[in-house]
């Protein structure tokens, strides 16, 4: 892997996720269809859930969480991204990893919305912990096991169409 | 690519993340206790940092249990830095170092040699979540005192952010890799493969 091609890449990528007009039309709308998934696989066991643009709310008991910057697995995807395009492999294998780890970190997102949507109605000291500390540890660890499962699954000898010589260490 | 020693390395792969998933309870809860100190000795070095930074604005950082107390000069106004939510870099890298193939004296000077990053990750945190509310959120009066630009409100925007969302969870990530680069190779070989043509 090219670290500076990884800083790079990760830099860029986090400052485009900070300008306001990205903010306003990506990530907003992104974070909305996460808040609508979520509300949408919770439905299928409480049906007394539904999503209002950032926000999932129990319409049984008027618990809502919005869903800000850090937890719409957007910076997760960020540093998998910035470590898939930094390793040597054809843009085919990139796209695929990128497919692959953005459905596989999303799928864990939800996971997360949803179990601190209830630990927030079972006890919030729970779910600050679970919220700020628990869970952005595991949603890295997730981006890191994804992309060692990615390099494992390339070819082991690198094709000529490759897009860079040379490898080196993270 | 579906070899079974594919799938046997991707078991322990798999293998390497319940341990992780198993210490990290443990971890977090013993990192709950050592708190107060972690977030002691920042404040004590943020306190060496940050008035230099602005003497004029800030004018003492102390502890307060888990949390980072910054008293203002403007009329001993003070505000609050959660240190915990720069800190727990601490417990996450533990639970990957427990979970890793090492004598416990291995994983012990692994763990210290990281102590000193492990707290820059913090201390990047308290200083640019300070000057972020100083910055934003105290109102004009005190950011004009900074002296801020458009360039260093951005920086500081950038810094804040970067520090809360992005270097706590990938500090521990980085070290371990590096750390460990030798039980990442056997999980990972092409991830340091020109180190080994090296």
């Amino acid at each position: 892997m090219r670290l500076s091609v990884f800083l790079m890449v990760l830099v860029t990528l986090f400052t485009l996720e900070l300008i306001p007009f990205v903010h306003e039309a990506i990530i907003l709308p992104f974070t909305s269809f996460v808040a609508y998934i979520s509300a949408g696989v919770a439905s299928f066991f409480d049906s007394t859930i539904q999503s209002e643009g950032i926000i999932m709310r129990s319409l049984a008991n008027g618990t809502a969480v919005k869903i800000m910057p850090g937890c719409n697995g957007v910076e997760a995807m960020i540093c998998l991204a910035a470590a898939i395009i930094a390793f040597t492999a054809t843009w085919k294998q990139k796209i695929i990893g990128l497919i692959a780890g953005f459905i596989a970190i999303q799928l864990l997102n939800i996971v997360r919305i949803i179990s601190l949507f209830y630990l927030l109605q079972w006890n919030k000291e729970w779910f600050e912990w679970a919220h700020l500390y628990v869970w952005q540890a595991l949603i890295i660890l997730d981006a890191l096991i994804i992309f060692i499962l990615w390099v494992r699954w390339l070819p082991a000898e690198p094709s000529d169409d490759m897009d860079g010589k040379s490898e080196q260490m993270a | 690519m579906n070899t079974n020693k594919t799938q046997h390395k991707n078991a322990d792969v798999l293998a390497f993340l319940g341990k992780v998933l198993l210490w990290m309870p443990v971890t977090f809860a013993l990192w709950y206790f050592v708190m107060p100190g972690i977030a002691f000795v920042s404040a004590f070095i943020a306190d060496a940092i940050l008035p230099l930074m602005a003497d004029h604005v800030i004018k003492l950082i102390e502890p307060n249990e888990r949390e980072i107390n910054v008293v203002t000069q403007f009329g001993g106004q003070s505000f609050p830095i959660s240190a915990m939510n720069y800190a727990y870099s601490f417990p996450f890298l533990l639970a990957m170092i427990l979970a890793s193939p090492d004598t416990i004296l291995g994983k012990i000077k692994k763990y210290a040699i990281s102590i000193i990053p492990l707290f820059l990750v913090v201390l990047w945190g308290v200083v640019f979540g300070a000057f972020g509310v100083l910055a934003f959120h105290l109102g004009q009066e005190v950011a004009q005192q900074l002296n801020t630009t458009s360039t260093t409100r951005l920086i500081i925007s950038l810094g804040f952010q970067l520090g809360k969302l992005m270097i706590p969870p990938l500090t521990p990530i980085i070290l371990w890799l590096y750390l460990y680069r030798d039980y990442a190779r056997e999980l990972v070989p092409r991830l340091f493969q020109k180190d080994e043509t090296e």
